[in-house]
């Protein structure tokens, strides 16, 4: 069992009349790169303002690293956020905004900022002022913020908006990096959802301020029937091959030359070089079922 | 809280305003240093000191210093109103401090600073007007010195105001303009005051006395008006804590960020 990074029970938030969270019951365990999903105004800034401790809940409570020693502060120093638009400011250069929080935080290794501003493809920017950056470059200092003081729990919101297609290839790898060697638990709202269905491992769907489904990527393909759809010359062989060669277990045979896999994570590539490798001739293999955003709109309905 | 201070120090020297304000500061001792006459931004129903001949210049300067009111509109908007017009604020309460801890080290802070610039302006200035003109053109330092502390309370309580405003308010734009009507609407509703029969004396005994915009010029003048400076001071520590004390209240309850 892993070990829970928050765990946050009946939060509840209300600004006047609105209720912008309404009872919301969730756990984030180590290691878990959980996606955000909901529309505008769903209560996604909301739910990550009130466990950054930027707001405050209306009633409910939530602890951080439950089981671990250490002050609320403490805690909080090993929270990275980047929430709403990133906030710098404008007068300063990239490296003197991090270096000012460096300082806040008491981080003497400044080292770092250079380290982190590589991550994000802005240490050739490093010197130039934030009022000329553009908004994709604001969008990669705030993810170089989130990540300063190496962070065992980052939460993003909307954290590609604005940056283009080889930048938020470059942030998908930066996350997987951080999640696979660090083990740093990620919490990421967006609405492209196709990214974040890549990559998040447990998926949260809020509307109107309510928890309308909290499920495993397992769970989540399960429910929408998404699979790999995969049609080769012997399926009985196909199957020995790839429960030896990819431990692929999650399957179903539906036909005398048709397979269907439910495993999530496995490329359609490294399967057919694996069938090809052994003989096994490929007829077609393809994704099926419904895409994550085809399932949104199926459970939140319209507007 | 050491760590916060090393950072708004490191982000003010990189700052224009600093500049602005410590220039404004050495710009208007240095005229008046030139011209060996007061520098008087004149509001309020201050007293005759201005105008009274057997005071040295150095000393109707100290009587001046509600002129530290418009100059400390710089250091609070650079310390505090530029995290909220940048929403900047949330990079440090999410992973550095709490709201109640940001607004103690912001409302200490604040007053560290603007003290400082108060002590040494008037400080430097006295020393510099001691060696230009001598000690026959210049007040006796122990009485010098004995007022300028008399009206640190009246600073500090000044300043407790100022960042009162400043947590709430939240702009730039809007902090300056009722920062700098505030005196006037208050100087125009003594008038008023004063004019109707009713409340003449109590606007008189009361708020003319006690009127901010006048306070340290009256510090100089009733000096010797022991009752006067013990209920100054008190009334300037009474004021200051309870301003804290509703900002500390009103900004933890409050949403620190721009909906």
């Amino acid at each position: 069992m892993h070990e829970a990074i928050l765990t946050a029970k009946n939060i509840t938030k209300n600004y006047g009349s609105t209720v912008a969270l309404d009872g919301v019951d969730l756990t984030v365990y180590k290691g878990d790169i959980l996606g955000v999903i909901g529309r505008n105004g769903a209560g996604k800034t909301t739910l990550m303002k009130i466990i950054s401790g930027i707001s405050e809940q209306s009633k409910g409570e939530y602890e951080l690293y439950s089981g671990e020693g250490g002050s609320a502060a403490d805690h909080r120093r090993r929270l990275g956020c980047l929430l709403d638009e990133p906030a710098f400011f404008r007068n300063m250069t990239a490296r003197e905004n991090l270096k000012y929080y460096c300082l806040q935080k008491g981080i003497t290794d400044h080292s770092q900022i250079d380290k982190v501003l590589e991550t994000v493809g802005l240490g050739e920017q490093k010197k130039k002022k934030y009022r000329e950056f553009s908004t994709g470059m604001r969008q990669r200092l705030g993810i170089a913020f989130a990540l300063l003081d190496s962070p065992d729990f980052v939460l993003l919101d909307e954290p590609i908006n604005g940056l283009d297609p080889i930048a938020i290839s470059d942030v998908r790898e930066t996350f997987f990096r951080l999640n696979r060697e660090r083990e740093v638990t990620l919490m990421i709202s967006s609405h492209i959802l196709s990214d974040l269905y890549t990559v998040a491992n447990r998926f949260l769907f809020l509307e109107k301020g309510r928890v309308i489904k909290l499920l495993s990527k397992e769970e989540l393909n399960a429910e929408c029937s998404r699979c790999t759809v995969l049609r080769t010359d012997d399926v009985n062989r196909s199957v020995t091959v790839l429960e030896k060669a990819l431990s692929i277990t999650d399957y179903k045979v539906t036909n005398k030359d048709e397979m269907r896999i439910f495993q999530a994570g496995i490329d359609p590539i490294e399967i057919t070089r694996c069938l090809v490798q052994n003989g096994i001739g490929v007829a077609s293999i393809y994704d099926s079922g419904v895409s994550l955003e085809e399932y949104f709109k199926q459970i939140i309905g319209p507007y | 809280m050491l760590n916060l201070a090393k950072a708004d120090l490191y982000r003010m020297v990189r700052t224009k305003g600093s500049y602005l304000c410590i220039g404004s500061i050495i710009v208007m001792y240095l005229l008046s240093m030139i011209t060996n006459q007061p520098l008087v931004i004149s509001l309020g129903y201050s007293t005759d000191v201005i105008s009274d001949t057997t005071l040295k210049t150095d000393m109707v300067m100290l009587a001046c210093n509600f002129n530290y009111y418009f100059l400390m509109l710089f250091p609070i908007s650079v310390l505090i109103i530029s995290d909220f017009s940048g929403n900047t604020v949330k990079n440090t309460l999410c992973s550095v401090t709490s709201k109640g801890k940001y607004f103690v080290f912001k409302s200490l802070f604040a007053e560290c600073v603007s003290l400082t610039l108060f002590l040494l302006g008037n400080s430097v200035y006295y020393l510099f007007h001691r060696i230009f003109y001598g000690a026959k053109g210049s007040t006796q330092a122990s009485v010098f010195f004995r007022i300028l502390i008399l009206q640190v309370p009246i600073f500090i309580a000044m300043i407790s105001i100022f960042v009162l405003f400043a947590f709430t308010i939240r702009t730039s734009a809007v902090f300056n303009a009722v920062m700098i009507t505030v005196p006037v609407v208050l100087s125009g509703v003594i008038g008023l005051l004063l004019f109707i029969r009713s409340t003449k004396r109590f606007a008189q005994d009361y708020l003319v006395r006690y009127d901010i915009t006048a306070l340290f010029d009256k510090m100089v003048q009733y000096r010797t008006d022991t009752n006067f400076v013990i209920q100054t001071v008190t009334g300037s520590i009474v004021v200051t804590v309870i301003v804290f004390a509703i900002g500390l209240r009103c900004f933890r309850k409050s949403e620190p960020l721009r909906q």
